[in-house]
């Protein structure tokens, strides 16, 4: 039964791993090793499989996947879906007190909404259809608590996943009940003011099982010093989300309910606001119900995956308008969309594995509108309806003992921009039973999103629309060499080449000197990138890369750092008893219009307990352990060239489970 | 970038190191597999009273028919503990009470929850280890109980109906538990 759970669990990430391009495997059981030899307290450090689990060897899998797992989560003690994905090789972040950006291999554009990562949970896309953003701050809407692993495909997925798989896909994979039974509740306190609550309940029976989980989370902020307006904000910096989660299961078919709510105060007097006013803030809302139906073929080794959903994303936003009164603009978007998808993984005859998939979006509701309350001027009213729809297929083929081919192709069509194809092709070489060499080409693309084609705002400080804008594409090429070392450590070593061409970009509009968006942009960016990972038999963990890119771009190489460096270590201390020690180190950055924020290097620790009672656990963090002070680049629509980064906070968590 | 190069020689490090530190030990291990070598280990721990397991007699791994972990309980038949040799007995639905006395050790999951309260009465005047592969089983009275936890297996100690049942649990076993009530 047990194993059954854990069997449905993995065919979760079945979907990245045939992203990640598609081998996946059932595998036979690892090994005929004795267990019962192994000390207990051995035993007691080996991780969980199913036993018929669809298992890959890292080492053969045709993209160099990173997995931030349960364990990681606790150890760092991660509050963001962002502060997650920044320990992962080659990503970075950027926060404005708005909203976290995330970067990958060099690349990231202020003020842009990271459209280019596809980000899931479960398999599901939840990229809203108007700015097809990937949000990972607070305003995701899922409480890290709840997430068994995150996984992060490097490079195009397009050949699979469509739209927005530009730079990577993101899939967050949530727990079964098996990982959460009974009651739990988590209560968090923290500097600069932060509370934070959440409670789940899991039960199950057999093939049967629930999942209920409520999250509230709210911080005060901190007071912000800009000298670019001479001045302190107060109080203006405050965040308030809450989260709800609902997952129900018998046999194959699931039901999926989710809500997460952020809402954020804006103490940057970003968009022309006054400075140090109260009054603007930001609303993200997103909603999804989903069922499933998931099965396994045994006739052909395969599995077959179908999934109808239903989505809704709000976003309100609160801008205060630099005049005396200091009346209220309202900017806001409403989306509400159905999908449905269908994929079917099967091994007809040995040395083949097919994956066979298509799915269907229909946005039919994407509402965009700004406006003055009072008096009350509408500037922008626009309703919209799309379609995206999207066939792919993929095999992976044994040539010999000791080379793979895997090989995809989708052909996708968007209403916005008509039809696009895009391919994928892996080699993946056995060179000796521990070394495995990569080869990994293809492309994927980015349609407009619907701010971008239809956003236009009349006069001064205004913006203009452009319906005719075309996709964005991306090329890369990337080679990679993978080292087994022992069964418990792994090194990894890649070098890439990615091309971006038409890449949309705001501009100045030659006729009314408006802002407008239009696909002049382009960019070569190269790196290589190392690293190394290992597991511990007492519980402990580490994973430590470098990578060193350079961007050269036509209109933008801003925010773009020549060297990225991490190390994630934890380790038991003793007892029940943990530390895990977090580094980062960024190197410096180009601003908007010239200038550099400068590189940083933060640590961040943590203590927590695993069992320290049968029912309680605690857990202190520490960020930004040395009070370094740093700061992130700004997007345009601020008058600071740079954002200044928190200093050192502490929080504290506690942990019951019943 | 001072920093990050650094790390080179760190990683050159741990690149030497690593990969050698436990080369022997899988990386994991399928679940049923790896909780029936710890249940096990349950047995090499545990001391039972002599009047229930004399010397050379067998010890006796009960669990209900239909048990989720039964096919890897059978790859633990015949191994020696401490002098004995380990038989694995599948109960059927309705056990005598005389089939049930002779268990040294009972395995329970989710199936036999509806069973347990009956049993645990049946169970009060024996000298039998119960272990729960189920978290209902286990807060209701069962010895030890099994729980996942970070993807790895742990278990809890209920102190109370070992004691009554005239069983000694090893040190060793009490300080990997992740809780001893």
């Amino acid at each position: 039964m047990r194993t059954k759970v854990l069997h449905g669990r993995c065919h979760w990430s079945l979907a990245v791993l045939l992203l990640a391009a598609g081998s996946v495997r059932a595998q036979e059981p690892e090994s005929n090793t004795d267990l019962t030899v192994i000390p207990l307290e051995q035993l007691m450090s080996l991780e969980v499989f199913s036993a018929s689990r669809f298992n890959q060897k890292a080492t053969q899998a045709p993209s160099n996947v990173t997995v931030l797992t349960a364990a990681d989560i606790r150890a760092h003690g991660w509050r963001s879906l962002a502060e997650a994905l920044r320990s992962i090789r080659g990503l970075y972040t950027s926060n404005d007190r708005s909203y976290s950006y995330l970067g990958a291999r060099g690349f990231m554009r202020p003020g842009d909404f990271n459209t280019r990562f596809l980000l899931q949970i479960d398999g599901t896309r939840i990229n809203d259809p108007v700015f097809d953003q990937a949000q990972v701050g607070n305003e995701f809407p899922i409480d890290l608590e709840l997430v068994d692993r995150i996984e992060f495909v490097p490079g195009p997925g397009s050949s699979v996943y469509g739209a927005n798989a530009f730079f990577g896909v993101i899939n967050v994979i949530t727990k079964r009940a098996a990982d959460m039974e009974g009651l739990r509740g988590v209560a968090q306190v923290g500097q600069a003011g932060l509370r934070s609550g959440s409670a789940s309940y899991a039960w199950r029976k057999e093939d049967a099982e629930f999942v209920l989980s409520a999250t509230r989370m709210l911080s005060k902020g901190r007071d912000l010093h800009f000298p670019e307006f001479g001045g302190t904000s107060h109080g203006l910096d405050w965040e308030r989300a809450s989260r709800l989660y609902a997952r129900g299961q018998h046999g194959p078919l699931s039901v999926t309910l989710l809500s997460g709510a952020r809402r954020k105060g804006i103490a940057t007097a970003s968009f022309g606001q006054p400075f140090d006013v109260p009054g603007g803030e930001t609303l993200d809302q997103l909603r999804l119900a989903e069922l499933a139906y998931r099965s396994a073929l045994s006739p052909l080794h395969g599995e077959l995956t179908a999934r109808l959903y239903h989505g809704s994303y709000r976003y309100d936003g609160h801008y205060v308008i630099d005049e005396p009164n200091h009346g209220l603009n309202i900017d806001l978007t409403h989306a509400s969309w159905w999908g449905a998808d269908a994929s079917l993984f099967i091994q007809p005859v040995p040395g083949h594995k097919i994956v066979l998939g298509a799915d269907f979006q229909y946005n039919g509701k994407l509402v965009q509108e700004n406006f003055d309350i009072s008096p009350f001027l509408l500037y922008l009213a626009e309703r919209r309806s799309g379609k995206r729809f999207g066939l792919y297929a993929q095999d992976e083929i044994a040539v010999g003992e000791r080379l793979l081919l895997n090989a995809g192709l989708r052909y996708d069509r968007e209403s916005s921009t008509g039809s696009v194809v895009n391919p994928r092709l892996a080699l993946i070489a056995t060179l000796t039973p521990e070394t495995t060499a990569k080869a990994i080409y293809g492309s994927a693309f980015r349609a407009p999103n619907n701010y971008e084609l239809y956003y236009a705002f009349p006069g001064d400080g205004g913006q203009l629309a452009n319906p005719a804008l075309g996709r964005e594409r991306i090329r890369s090429l990337e080679l990679s060499l993978v080292r087994q070392l022992g069964s418990n450590a792994r090194f990894t070593l890649a070098g890439y080449v990615n091309k971006v061409s038409s890449l949309i970009t705001q501009v100045e509009d030659e006729d009314s000197g408006l802002p407008i968006f239009r696909n002049v942009g382009q960019a070569d960016a190269r790196g290589v990138e190392a690293e190394y990972e290992a597991r511990f038999g007492s519980g402990g963990s580490l994973r430590a890369s470098i990578g060193r890119q350079r961007v050269a771009a036509g209109v933008s190489d801003v925010n773009s750092p020549r060297t990225l460096a991490k190390l994630n270590v934890a380790s038991r201390l003793g007892g029940p008893w943990f530390a895990a020690l977090e580094g980062q180190y960024v190197s410096a950055r180009q601003q908007i219009g010239g200038g550099f924020s400068g590189s940083y290097s933060l640590l961040n620790l943590s203590f927590y307990s695993i069992g320290l009672t049968r029912h309680v656990d605690i857990a202190l963090a520490l960020r930004n352990l040395l009070d370094r002070r740093y700061a992130d680049p700004a997007p345009t629509s601020f008058a600071q060239r740079e954002l200044e980064q928190d200093g050192r906070r502490l929080d504290f968590k506690i942990r019951f489970a019943y | 970038m001072r920093t990050s190069l650094a790390l080179l020689p760190l990683l050159a490090c741990l690149f030497m190191s690593g990969g050698q530190a436990r080369a022997q030990l899988p990386a994991g291990a399928a679940e049923t597999e790896l909780k029936a070598a710890i249940l096990f280990n349950f047995a090499l721990f545990t001391e039972w009273p002599a009047d229930t397991l004399p010397a050379n007699a067998p010890l006796r791994l009960c669990a209900f028919e239909g048990n989720t972990m039964h096919a890897a309980l059978a790859s633990l038949q015949d191994k020696p503990v401490n002098g004995h040799r380990l038989a694995v007995r599948m109960l059927p639905p309705q056990p005598g009470p005389a089939q049930l006395a002779s268990c040294h050790l009972l395995l329970l999951d989710g199936k036999d929850r509806e069973r347990w309260p009956e049993l645990r009465g049946d169970l009060a005047a024996s000298s039998v280890l119960t272990v729960a592969d189920d978290r209902i089983i286990g807060a209701n009275g069962a010895m030890i109980s099994f729980g996942i936890d970070n993807r790895r297996v742990g278990f809890d100690v209920d102190m109370g109906p070992v004691r009554q049942a005239r069983l000694t649990l090893s040190s060793k076993l009490l300080r990997l538990a992740r809780s001893v009530q």
